[in-house]
């Protein structure tokens, strides 16, 4: 079985470990995790390898997290690849924005394995390994 | 307006409890009788400015011993050196998701919110008595200083 390969971006070395340590909890046993502190450096990981979930944080530096949304969502070899927003400016307005320009889910900080459960699960990427009883 | 002030101060001291009950499982206890001064030899500090819908800045500042333990909590003790960038590091994403947490309580939710880039740095020291807006905050029996700025935010 192949891993899980996924990109978690975000300039905070602090959010990309605990982001990272989240999933790594909620049950993806088998996982690959590539950061970027930047938009840009998600796009050339993006060129380098498909990856099967992408974990954004908004607020970046040189690209932030909106833009990369769009170049993802606008781009054919890219477009089905999942993104969840992981980010501190989130409320109903701002979340359905996100939504709309085609995020999987937004995940407000602080950021838990609770809150990465029910979108891992949605999009199979535990392999069914999630336990509800978590 | 007094309840509007009440409201923000409330949302600010749910946002740090939440923000580092969750990230560095601290328990944050609101000071209310102002009893620190200053504080001194080696501070941490970090800030973040809103843009929309109004313009403020929140700051935050900490001893150099309490913003190293909440770093080793946040990461894990055995995980890493806490060194200055590391610190620096953490107290930027401390501060980034407080003031997010605060926002989305403070903002009508069929508005958006812009947040800056935060910054962190070392200072010498801090006084307390000069910010009058200053709150107070007790973690692991040390001291913990929101300082919030802009007419929205005192």
């Amino acid at each position: 079985m192949s891993k899980v390969k996924i990109i978690v971006a975000d300039d905070s070395l602090t959010a990309r470990m605990f982001t990272t340590r989240c999933l790594e909890v909620v049950g993806l046993s088998d996982v690959e995790i590539r950061e970027a502190g930047d938009g840009e450096k998600v796009m050339t990981l993006l060129q380098e390898d498909s990856v099967d979930l992408i974990v954004l944080d908004i607020n970046m530096p040189i690209m932030d997290g909106k833009e990369v949304l769009k170049k993802v969502k606008a781009d054919k070899q890219l477009k089905e690849i999942p993104v969840l927003i992981v980010s501190s400016i989130s409320n109903p307005e701002t979340d359905k924005k996100l939504e709309d320009d085609g995020a999987y889910a937004v995940i407000k900080k602080p950021v838990s394995p609770a809150k990465f459960m029910e979108p891992i699960k949605a999009l199979a990427l535990d392999g069914g390994g999630v336990s509800d009883g978590w | 307006m007094a309840g509007d002030t009440s409201m923000v101060e409330q949302a600010l001291s749910n946002a740090i409890s939440k923000t580092l009950e969750e990230m560095s499982f601290s328990e944050v206890i609101k000071e209310e009788s102002k009893k620190l001064d200053a504080i001194k030899n080696g501070v941490y500090c970090a800030s973040l400015t809103v843009s929309d819908p109004f313009i403020g800045k929140l700051s935050l500042y900490m001893s150099t011993s309490l913003a190293e333990k909440l770093t080793e909590a946040t990461f894990g003790v055995e995980n890493i050196v806490p060194t200055e960038e590391i610190v620096l590091d953490a107290l930027r994403e401390f501060i980034n998701t407080i003031f997010g947490c605060a926002l989305a309580e403070i903002v009508d939710n069929d508005k958006s919110f812009m947040l800056g880039l935060p910054n962190s740095e070392v200072l010498d020291s801090f006084d307390v008595s000069s910010v009058p807006d200053a709150q107070l905050y007790l973690v692991d029996q040390e001291y913990l200083v929101l300082v919030p700025e802009g007419a929205a935010l005192t």
